[in-house]
């Protein structure tokens, strides 16, 4: 195996063993795609078909599968892999913003994008989160600060309309287009330097990847508002970005759906060949952290930033619990005493319990069966900006 | 299948033809031309309906048809074309992209606003296949011979009237119009009761003292004189002109040719037949009226329709307005001869820059910048009006609108630079856009406008040609508005395609706030 690939075709191979194959599916496309190679492209393709016609005969076992996927895997093998440098794309400092009509603004704060990683944008409705992206594509003039884009694939001599070529932005709800998805894609890919047979190989590359290949010929009427999302993400994809920005992508998924998004987002960041750095904005505060590199809580336009590897934050702010109980606070105060707990809030759903000193999360759930509370729902959010909410 | 492959093609290689669809219109627009065409080649037969067309092949019928393909034309075109916008989605595009977009719009909005001219063209290709140039100038000349021999006016056969040539325009004129017969009659008068007011009054070399001394002279009226091309085929080779018409009618009048008199006649009632023009004529008697006497006097004339005069049963008439329609038309038909190229050809053109121009804004500003310079154009035009007509003087709505235009301008692009207000620097580029062809025509008709009210000031009895020594610029601005008018069209263009371009770029990546 080529030793870059070596740990992805590890893992898709993986996949299919433990029969987890759409996952292995998705992953087996990435790796596709990494190549950049049209023959790998075709091979691919070739393999989709196949693969779906494939699922409508229910097969016993996956043997022929596992054979079909090691095949290809060996042919991607082959390729060497277009590693493309990351780096910083995106350099905000010093940026706020307050609107003429003086009913919301943006305190000072400085952003940095990354290729290969993911940012969240986290906060209640109001608190900035658009604004703050719409300044970072340029759509709103800063009110003080910088903003500066480290786009690579740009003439030297470029206008700002050549910076925006590279970067994306999503807005919650997506404008309508029209035609259908096949035409919108193979339009959008052939303005950025995809022609010819390599135009159709890459917009079908990346209408699979999506799982959209059922809806080529579909148009914006006839699609879920879900599906709508997603033709805009392929949409996207196609042009290669350096820098994307999603306003609250997950809002009309359903849970599943929003899982899936998010981990393509993950991936489809840390592509080795075209790595993009993602700002995303979501209420859907624990989803966003599990794939995000950092979290930016915005409450009333002040930023609060947060690094969500946990040794960066339970050592300087403590343990912070989200427990949902039919116990009342007295009986929470009285099995957590002596164990540091600080401060208890509730909103009449969860209470968040803040612990101070050296209480660990496994000593606190051994006093908890101990105590025998009856526990409905627990979740360590020292580390999430979960705690940054009013309970 | 076919039609799938190319789109498929164009999509995949080149994105700014499949995105306008500019082969499909052209091609549908190619098909309803040649549609218009066979239609104004069937709708023209020989005879009658070669009469009705002299002046305008079209009636407000097939104009009113020909605009409702247009519009058909352009809204099917419009529903694929603003499908997609590489621009608006900060696609890569090319250095040129947005000056060949704005090409190829211009050329889908004059391919398919002018559908009549085909059928005009159907028309004259028609008229052509029924009469060509050889046998037009063949008919011309019979036509014109034969005229000297059927008199119906006398003014055609005094003997003042002049064959020179540099003179024409002039002396023939006066002589056309003036009615021998009325002017007979007053110069009765003139030798009884008021003779001596006029002998008082008029200068002895005045032009009616002149015709009145020349009417007395044996023979005033003869064929001799005549020397009149009724129908005039300018600069073209093999024409017969005044001077050998005349000479050719005096010789055959000399040698007392007869037949040659009586054959002319008849091939000219054979072109009449062709165009079916109304006429009762005896070429015989016809033939034999100019050797009724020694001096070729005219004697009698033939009535110019049946509902000239008292019509007599059997008297002698040929319908001229019949016969000079039907040769105007079929000289019409000839090439180089139609109005689009004369008449036509610069109005379309304008037309196609403001429609494109309405279409290309709608395509680079955002549509809420876009409907509110629209509406407020509207409101524009409309107040232009109202004071145009409140003040009916062109040169104060001229002034306003330079001062607007100004404003506009300056308020856009000044806004542009300092990057504020993007909607209403979209509005103000927009009104810049829509008014910048209308600057030169607007500045020339100031000037012509203030001319004029000077010449009327200065002397009210001036001709143009003292107008002209007073004010040699505005005479110039004057006399040439519609080279002005061509010199704006590419001004014009060019700003579209290389500045409007670069505006809206600038434009289309400010900050909204």
């Amino acid at each position: 195996m080529n030793s870059t690939y070596k740990p992805h075709l590890a893992e898709v191979k993986a996949y299919f063993y433990n029969g987890d194959t759409h996952l292995g599916y998705r992953r087996l496309l990435d790796a596709a795609i990494e190549t950049q190679h049209p023959d790998i492209y075709a091979a691919t393709l070739g393999f989709c078909d196949w693969y779906d016609a494939r699922a409508n005969t229910k097969p016993a076992d996956n043997s022929d599968l596992n054979a079909s996927v090691n095949d290809l895997l060996d042919k991607i093998d082959k390729v060497p892999l277009p590693v493309t440098a990351g780096g910083i794309k995106l350099q905000a400092a010093g940026i706020s913003k307050r609107y003429s009509s003086g009913a919301f603004s943006l305190a000072k704060l400085d952003v940095a994008l990354h290729a290969g990683k993911i940012t969240g944008l986290v906060g209640e409705n109001g608190n900035g989160k658009t604004t703050l992206l719409r300044l970072l594509y340029g759509e709103l003039k800063p009110d003080t600060g910088t903003i500066n884009y480290h786009i690579s694939n740009i003439p030297v001599q470029h206008s700002f309309y050549d910076v925006k070529t590279r970067l994306a932005f999503i807005p919650q709800r997506p404008n309508a287009w029209y035609g259908s998805l096949m035409d919108n894609l193979q339009f959008t890919a052939t303005h950025f330097g995809q022609t010819g047979k390599e135009n159709y190989l890459w917009t079908e590359m990346i209408m699979a990847r999506m799982g959209l290949r059922a809806f080529r010929n579909y148009t914006w009427g006839r699609i879920s508002s879900g599906y709508k999302m997603r033709f805009e993400l392929a949409r996207t994809l196609v042009k290669k970005p350096e820098l994307l920005l999603l306003d609250e992508p997950l809002a009309n998924l359903d849970v599943l759906a929003q899982q899936v998004i998010l981990e393509d987002l993950k991936y489809l960041a840390r592509s080795q060949s075209m790595p993009m750095g993602i700002i995303l904005s979501s209420q859907q505060l624990y989803e966003v952290e599990k794939v995000s590199e950092e979290v930016i809580f915005l409450q009333k336009g002040v930023a609060r930033s947060q690094q969500t590897t946990p040794q960066q934050n339970t050592a300087q702010e403590g343990l912070v619990l989200e427990l949902e109980t039919t116990a009342g606070r007295e009986k929470i105060q009285q099995v957590f005493e002596g164990y540091g707990l600080q401060k208890i809030s509730f909103n009449g759903g969860v209470y968040i319990l803040y612990f101070a000193g050296e209480a660990g999360i496994s000593q606190l759930m051994k006093r908890i069966g101990e105590a025998e509370l009856p526990v409905k729902y627990l979740r360590d959010i020292s580390v999430s900006s979960r705690r940054f909410f009013d309970a | 299948m076919m039609f799938k492959k190319i789109n498929q093609y164009l999509l995949t290689k080149y994105p700014l033809l499949w995105n306008t669809r500019v082969l499909q219109v052209l091609a549908a627009n190619a098909l309803v031309h040649l549609l218009f065409f066979l239609g104004g080649y069937a709708s023209l037969t020989e005879g009658s309906s070669m009469q009705r067309y002299a002046y305008e092949y079209y009636t407000p019928g097939l104009v009113f048809f020909s605009v409702l393909c247009s519009f058909v034309v352009l809204v099917l075109w419009l529903v694929f074309y603003l499908r997609n916008n590489a621009f608006k989605s900060f696609y890569t595009i090319g250095k040129w992209h947005l000056v060949k977009e704005m090409l190829i719009v211009m050329v889908i909005v004059f391919t398919s606003s002018i559908f009549f001219e085909s059928y005009n063209e159907g028309f004259r290709a028609k008229g052509r296949s029924i009469t060509g140039s050889s046998q037009l100038l063949k008919e011309a000349n019979t036509i014109n011979l034969a005229m000297a021999f059927i008199p119906y006016s006398k003014a055609d056969y005094f003997i003042l009237r002049t064959c020179d040539k540099d003179n024409k325009g002039a002396t023939a004129s006066y002589y056309d119009y003036e009615n021998l017969d009325t002017f007979n009659i007053m110069m009765a008068a003139a030798d009884t009761a008021i003779g001596e007011f006029n002998a008082n009054n008029y200068r002895p070399d005045s032009m009616g003292i002149a015709k009145r001394n020349a009417l007395r002279k044996p023979g005033a009226i003869s064929y001799q004189h005549y020397c009149k091309t009724f129908i005039t085929l300018e600069d073209e080779p093999g024409f017969v002109d005044n001077p050998q018409l005349k000479a050719t009618v005096n010789r055959w009048l000399k040698n007392q040719y007869t037949d040659s008199v009586k054959y002319i006649l008849e091939e000219c009632l054979k072109v009449c037949k062709k165009y079916d023009v109304d006429l009762t004529l005896n070429t015989a008697q016809l033939a034999a009226m100019p050797f009724e006497d020694s001096l070729h006097t005219v004697n009698n004339l033939v009535k110019t329709s049946r509902y000239d005069g008292e019509n007599v049963e059997g008297k002698a008439y040929i319908s001229i307005y019949e016969l000079q329609q039907s040769m105007e038309f079929a000289e019409s038909c000839q090439p180089g001869k139609g109005k689009f190229m004369k008449e036509h050809l610069l109005p379309s053109l304008y037309a196609m820059l403001f429609i494109s121009i309405v279409l290309i804004c709608y395509r680079r500003f955002s549509k809420k910048s876009f409907f509110i310079s629209l509406v407020g154009g509207v409101v524009w035009f409309i107040f232009f009006g109202i004071l145009g007509a409140a003040t009916a003087s062109a040169d104060v709505v001229g002034v306003l609108f330079l001062f607007l235009f100004v404003l506009f301008s300056i308020t856009g692009l000044v806004q542009l630079k300092n990057k504020s207000q993007k909607t209403l620097t979209g509005v103000f580029l927009n009104w810049h856009v829509y008014t910048f062809p209308l600057v030169i025509p607007a500045i020339a008709g100031i000037i012509i406008a203030n001319y004029e009210r000077l010449s009327r000031y200065t002397g009210f009895n001036l001709n143009v040609v003292d107008y002209c020594t007073l004010y040699p610029f505005s005479c110039w601005v004057s006399t040439h508005f519609e080279e002005i008018a061509w010199v704006n069209f590419a001004v014009s263009l060019l700003y579209c395609i290389f500045i409007v371009n670069s505006i809206t770029k600038k434009w289309h990546v400010m900050p909204e706030e």
